[in-house]
């Protein structure tokens, strides 16, 4: 008996220890801040009058809260390690930096009060307002914000923004509170838009609060963080001390929300209110339904299918410029692509100042001419199989690609124009990790998908990332006057000249044919239709000081 | 009883080691290169020689039996480092996404055992009848679906159409009034999953049970039927329900990446599969050896409890 009882025992000691520990994992860490959400009422909970802008309804017209759909959690909100779109959507609330992009896409002031150059276009003089403060309501001076840069470039942060500084800043001087300067090796065009926009933090709390900083972050931004759990949301409350005035909302939750078709049901159900990631299949539901609306923009973004310059057969420029044939690609971005984005006709979007249209005859969709062409370049079907070949061996090649869409369905369309046209191209998939890898060694892959965005509107992102000197450029294009273009275009500020020096590099490029262009993806964001004030560009950014929802 | 559970303790200590052997090795030896996946998110323009300085500040250019040694190290005294990725320390995050996952996982396997062994039992007496060959099917449904199945449908059902639950995140402890909302549908939506498997194997246990001569003497005697079924029946037949509910129960407590991603649930299945696709290595790492060791617990439970439901099986 006494064994029998002391196995039940032990037995549910195990159970209590188990539960015990279960529960104590989940319980919030006690230095977190306290959990707004419990005082604050839920999406239709009542407003705030005493926040309310000035000249704003605030008598309970409006709700206090709005919630913001994220894919994915937040990765790290310390300045020195924010990448990523979620993570710098969130950080842009939180913290302010010197400047920041208007909603045209300009770069100007934001914490700053002026930003000035110098004429031989190697300093910077920045100032700030002389009463400038975080949100916990001390000082930010110059010094503090000498002090994330310091951080950022030092090796021992081990910060992926590091290089842009370390590679363009020779040092930093404090005038005095409010003015400084940033001395520069060598003039940088982009400067401002590479390393100005870095979040300021408060120092103290980065020193005092170290690997746990992100449950503690302090910086200058519209809203202040509340409280985060990790895989769940962020609450963000609004910071009193903001420089451009009080946010119109009180709150504001970024849930996260995986799955698509989850978070579609929850923006229509009114659980909430912005949803950044509108799938095709639901774009009807924007027609059907008078509670939500679609906001969509110019496309910021480019896909392409690119050409291993270095090997056979795309060391072939007439193999090349074939291949653009075979695709219909109209045909593509209508079908597939769809309402999600349109057809790319060159190596910008659209909504880059620079853009231009390819020629006509260098991207029509016209199967006669690829066979020609590949004729030209010694490519028949010398076995009758259906296939062409050369020197005994078929053309054939393996398209790589990521599974996301529309790309997967789009490289299913490929696959078969080029199938018509007798080229034997199989799909292989990538999982991102290895397509990263694969592609850094530039002799793995042939031909491969790959899409450029950018949160700005400059044409030297796409150009120099993609086909110049950029860290993206790996498929062996390697041309010689593209990258002089690069390079210039990184120093000189003059407009006419910059975009004289695009369309030139862009000419090149439909001449050399390093990747086809396929489409364009536009920025769509589902609202709640009772949201007011609400901006959204291209780049996605948000601008929330003035968004409200009435109740 | 204690001796026994110090020799199994001591036994799972080569098998973690191996695990963690395999587990470092395969991470590592995997295509993919957690640097490029960093620098990826990054629009810095960062030069090969930015990134190998990037790659020797994360240690990653130690050779891989020091990397390996410093892994276990760190975990033995229970610093388990930091994200490659988000730079976070891991035991901030892991811990409460390990408390969320088994609050879910308890929360599942209550119902699944609950519906699974009252429907296998039914369908057990009830034998050659309709009840029984309709709990069949709808234990074969369950165990043919997936859990997304059950899901989606649930949402649907009770999100998009009646408006009465929510349809993501966990609004607090499965204690909390609030928190238990959010806890239904996923729950339901593993558990009656799991509870079709339970069924089934609960009904073969349980017939092998009644047609024994223990039950007949004890039938004969006139104790009565439900006595005799839940008494004297169920308990002996509970050994192979124990052990697939403990199976069950240690692969719940691994994260179920589906729910989670589909209810939004901050728990450590998703937390992990994001760590592989981003090759966080000391994330997946540190998470497969927490799974290996709750896995390890677990069965040493489910033998302890072998012990209490069976008399006959002594550890001494």
């Amino acid at each position: 008996m006494m064994r029998k009882n002391s196995m039940k025992y032990i037995a549910l000691a195990l159970v209590l220890a188990l539960m015990a520990g279960t529960a104590a994992c989940s319980q919030p860490d006690p230095a977190a801040p306290e959990n707004p959400a419990s005082e604050a009422p839920d999406t239709e909970g009542s407003t705030a009058p005493e926040i309310a802008p000035e000249g704003q309804a605030a008598d309970g017209e409006y709700r206090d809260k709005i919630v913001i759909q994220i894919s994915a959690d937040v990765e790290n909100l310390h300045p020195s390690h924010v990448v990523g779109y979620l993570t710098t959507t969130v950080a842009n609330q939180l913290y302010t930096s010197l400047v920041k992009y208007d909603m045209e896409g300009n770069v100007v002031p934001w914490l700053a009060d002026s930003v000035e150059l110098s004429d031989d276009g190697k300093k910077y003089t920045v100032t700030i307002p002389e009463d400038a403060k975080f949100s916990d309501g001390s000082p930010l001076t110059t010094r503090e914000i000498k002090y994330i840069y310091d951080l950022t470039m030092d090796e021992s942060t081990a910060s992926v923004k590091r290089s842009n500084l370390v590679n363009s800043i020779e040092n930093i001087s404090i005038i005095d509170d409010r003015t400084m300067e940033f001395n520069l090796f060598e003039p940088m065009y982009l400067f401002p838009d590479y390393c100005l926009m870095l979040h300021i933090p408060e120092p103290e709390s980065i020193e005092e609060f170290g690997d746990s900083y992100n449950q503690h972050v302090v910086g200058s931004g519209l809203y202040k963080l509340s409280e985060w759990v990790p895989g769940e949301k962020l609450v963000l409350e609004a910071n009193e001390h903001y420089h451009q005035g009080t946010a119109a909302t009180k709150y504001v939750e970024f849930k996260i929300i995986p799955d698509p078709m989850v978070a579609q049901i929850e923006l229509e159900e009114g659980s909430v209110d912005l949803l950044m990631d509108v799938q095709q299949t639901d774009l009807p539901r924007y027609e059907e339904l008078d509670n939500i609306r679609l906001i969509k923009t110019a496309p910021l973004s480019n896909f392409f299918l690119m050409y291993n310059m270095a090997l056979s057969p795309f060391n072939d420029v007439t193999v090349r410029k074939a291949l653009v044939h075979a695709i219909n690609r109209q045909q593509i971005a209508d079908i597939i692509v769809g309402e999600l984005g349109t057809l790319s006709d060159g190596w910008l979007p659209v909504s880059i100042g620079a853009y231009m249209a390819g020629p006509e005859e260098a991207l029509k969709y016209d199967p006669e001419l690829t066979a020609a062409m590949l004729a030209e370049a010694g490519y028949a079907d010398t076995d009758g199989d259906g296939f062409l070949d050369k020197d005994g061996s078929r053309l054939s090649f393996e398209i790589n690609y990521r599974d996301r869409q529309p790309e997967a369905q789009v490289v299913e369309a490929i696959q078969n124009a080029f199938k018509e046209s007798g080229i034997d191209a199989t799909l292989s998939v990538l999982e991102s990790a290895q397509y990263t890898s694969l592609l850094r060694e530039k002799d793995k892959l042939k031909i491969y998908t790959q899409g450029a965005s950018q949160d700005y509107y400059d044409p030297l992102g796409f150009i120099d990332f993609m086909f110049g000197t950029g860290p993206w450029a790996l498929n062996n294009f390697d041309n010689e006057r593209v990258v002089e273009i690069c390079n210039e275009t990184k120093v000189i500020s003059d407009k006419s000249r910059r975009t004289e020096l695009f369309t030139e590099a862009q000419n090149i490029m439909f001449e050399e044919m390093p990747a086809i262009p396929l489409y364009s993806l536009y920025s769509l964001a589902g609202i709640n239709a009772k949201m007011e004030n609400f901006e959204f560009n291209s780049t996605k950014a948000l601008e929330l000081r003035d968004v409200r929802i009435r109740k | 009883m204690l001796s026994y559970i110090i020799r199994r303790i001591i036994s799972a200590v080569p098998v973690l080691i191996g695990v963690s052997i395999f587990i470092f090795l395969l991470i590592h030896l995997t295509p993919g290169d957690p640097v490029y996946m960093l620098v990826a998110d990054s629009a810095d323009q960062m030069t090969e020689e930015d990134i190998e300085s990037l790659r020797e500040s994360l240690g990653l250019n130690e050779p891989l039996f020091v990397q390996y040694l410093d892994f276990v190290k760190g975990f033995v005294t229970l610093d388990f480092g930091k994200s490659i990725h988000s730079k976070v320390l891991i035991k901030d995050e892991l811990l409460p996404r390990f408390g969320n996952t088994a609050q879910l996982a308890v929360a599942a396997m209550i119902i699944s055992a609950a519906f699974g062994i009252i429907m296998g039992v039914a369908a057990a007496t009830k034998k050659g009848t309709l009840i029984d060959s309709a709990i069949m099917s709808v234990s074969m449904l369950g165990i043919s679906a997936p859990e997304f199945v059950f899901a989606l449908s649930f949402i649907i059902i009770f999100v998009s159409k009646l408006s009465l639950l929510p349809a993501t995140g966990m609004a607090g402890s499965i204690f909390s009034p609030e928190g238990i909302r959010s806890f239904i549908l996923p729950a339901f939506s593993i558990g009656m999953a799991g509870s079709a498997s339970i069924a089934r194997m609960t009904r073969t246990s349980v017939l092998e049970v009644l047609n024994e001569d223990y039950v007949r003497t004890v039938k004969a005697k006139g104790v009565r039927h439900l006595n005799v079924l839940f008494k004297h029946v169920l308990r002996n037949a509970s050994i192979p329900i124990l052990t697939i509910m403990g199976v069950q129960f240690g692969y719940l407590l691994g994260g179920t990446v589906i729910i989670e991603t589909i209810f939004a649930w901050p728990g450590i299945g998703k937390y992990l599969v994001d760590a592989i696709n981003s090759r966080d290595y000391p994330i997946v790492q540190t998470c497969v050896m927490f799974i290996a060791i709750i896995f390890a617990v677990i069965n040493l439970m489910v033998d302890i409890l072998y012990g209490i439901l069976d008399p006959r099986i002594s550890y001494d």
